[in-house]
């Protein structure tokens, strides 16, 4: 196994203009915050994009004009509304969104996780996400002659995940009591590459003695970046909730086209997610109404 | 007694549930919407386990049959408390869930949608006309809920901007989407069976399976009902008017089910 262990920095550098990537995590749980504002920092650009189901990582590309196009089954801020600055850039069709419902996308995942260029899917036939991008065709089961609908399955060169625990090999480990409605792993199994970030590096010893608890074995991932509350202000579950006064502050901000002065002073304002968390924690942006 | 439209709307839902069914509840948001599409079908399944349906299970999320007593009380949606709830099973992935849902194992399922036409296509993703376009939330399993579950329960407020003659998106098939029915679409499931709104219930045994008046509820006239909607949905001599929910209803859902109204009254 190889040191995988690097900062955030690099590992982003990594990612190049114009990649197509995978952006773990689910609505408000694990979203690799830390690691879209590096992206947004280094200012790379036209990427395309997919999820599951996005929140703020995918508002900020929007807002940062990173990002040409979407694919995934929700862009929203939970209870806090949806995204503003990915519902301007879908509005004014300057982002192009395939939308995609959830059977698709696991399938598309699992697929790609597997080697596959297609995958059948049953019951999607008369739904208008079939026009909404060139992922599907209708096609015979050639057993049955059901007609079905053929899912494209698109090259992810790059993933961005934000995990609990890994060695520094990069086998990222879930605790016991967690909360599973994501596909993080299929994420990493689908992607050329992966970029984990996590709570906390662990020795080796304790992925050892707890194997199973391995949901991205080291060979699936690229690089390793410990950033503790590196989904702040989402929530990492079992380590800390999202942070309410701040995701109303950013929606009411957001809805007022205002994301750009946080870009300017929290994101491309800072040098490392450490500096973002103090300006998070000090509370100024509540001043800064 | 006095009662809300919200906990009326529960009483509603809970008597179509049936005793060993499994019902899934998506994750939702707050306020009326998160009521509609997430409290309100969570308190429905706990009220009919506690009245007529005790081998009723809810899927939550990804999470078989929640506590629910866990569940309930403010700050329901904060990760914590999601996390520590415990529950039968928590499959290591959410494809388990999209897998059980295609494969037809749910047998009832629970939306809300933005517009609904008379054939009960839902649209939950874009809003279009006049050359402008609003994004709403995307697709969710909504496509899958209507193409698999065995049923769904649609809950909806009545307005005629969301009864609407066409949908502006077919996120989610009902029982004829181009022309084509289900059958010909190939789609296996039952598709929406009822919608439960704030004045009337409605099921789909209209000519060529469209919205039929089965209730209004009491103190609404089949006109105040029609008013609100864009199209007018078959009418026929068999509705009924559906009085309000019996007083040991009430006291369980104000007692032990939803003591805060965080669940049905959107408050969580």
């Amino acid at each position: 196994m190889k040191d995988k262990i690097t900062d955030l920095s690099e590992a982003i550098g990594r990612i190049g203009p114009g990649s197509s990537m995978l952006v773990g995590g689910s609505l408000l749980r694990r979203q690799p915050v830390a690691a879209t504002h590096e992206l947004i920092r280094q200012g790379t650009g036209d990427l395309d994009v997919s999820t599951w189901a996005a929140s703020l990582p995918v508002d900020l590309l929007a807002a940062a004009g990173s990002m040409r196009a979407f694919r995934g089954i929700y862009c929203g801020l939970m209870q806090y509304g949806l995204a503003p600055n990915f519902r301007r850039r879908s509005e004014d069709r300057t982002l192009v969104v395939h939308d995609v419902s959830e059977s698709v996308m696991t399938t598309m995942l699992r697929a790609a996780a597997g080697g596959l260029t297609f995958t059948p899917l049953r019951g999607l036939r008369g739904t208008d996400q079939l026009d909404s991008s060139d992922d599907f065709t209708e096609i015979q089961c050639p057993f049955t002659g059901e007609t079905q609908v053929a899912v494209r399955v698109p090259r992810f060169e790059w993933a961005i995940v934000h995990g609990y625990a890994a060695d520094r090999y990069g086998n990222v480990q879930a605790p016991m009591t967690r909360d599973t409605d994501d596909v993080d792993r299929f994420i990493a199994q689908a992607a050329e590459r992966t970029i984990v970030t996590v709570e906390r590096v662990v020795d080796h010893s304790h992925v050892l003695a707890e194997p199973t608890r391995t949901y991205i074995p080291h060979y699936l991932v690229d690089a390793v970046v410990e950033v503790p509350r590196g989904a702040a202000p989402c929530s990492c579950d079992g380590h800390y909730d999202h942070h309410d006064g701040f995701m109303r502050w950013y929606a009411e901000h957001a809805r007022a086209g205002r994301t750009g002065e946080y870009l300017a002073r929290a994101v491309r304002g800072t040098a490392e997610h450490t500096e973002f968390l103090d300006w998070l924690d000090d509370g100024t942006w509540e001043r800064e109404a | 007694m006095s009662y809300t439209t919200s906990q009326l709307m529960t009483t509603v839902v809970s008597s179509l549930l049936g005793d060993g069914e499994l019902g899934f509840v998506g994750v939702g948001t707050s306020g009326r919407a998160g009521a509609l599409a997430v409290g309100i079908p969570l308190a429905a399944g706990r009220l009919a386990q506690l009245t007529h349906a005790p081998g009723y299970d809810t899927y939550w999320a990804n999470m078989v049959n929640p506590v629910f007593d866990e569940l309930v009380g403010a700050g329901w949606l904060n990760q914590s408390r999601i996390t520590g709830l415990r529950c039968a099973a928590a499959p290591p992935d959410i494809s388990f869930k999209v897998d059980t849902l295609a494969r037809g194992r749910f047998g009832a399922a629970f939306s809300s949608a933005a517009q609904i036409d008379r054939y009960g296509n839902l649209n939950i993703t874009w809003i279009r006309g006049g050359g402008r376009q609003v994004r709403l939330v995307g697709s969710l399993a909504q496509p899958e809920h209507l193409a698999f579950a065995k049923r769904v329960i649609v809950l909806m407020d009545l307005s005629p901007r969301s009864f609407v003659t066409d949908v502006d998106y077919v996120t989610s098939v009902g029982h004829r989407s181009r022309g084509m029915t289900r059958d010909e679409l190939g789609l296996p499931g039952g598709g929406p069976t009822w919608v439960v709104t704030d004045r009337a219930l409605f099921d789909f045994g209209g000519l060529g399976s469209t919205m039929r008046l089965r209730a209004c509820y009491e103190g609404f006239s089949v006109d105040d009902v029609v008013a609100q909607m864009g199209f007018v949905p078959e009418v026929d001599d068999r509705h009924e008017v559906l009085g309000p929910p019996d007083a040991e209803q009430l006291r369980l859902l104000r007692q032990e089910v939803d003591p805060h109204g965080a669940l049905i009254e959107g408050s969580g």
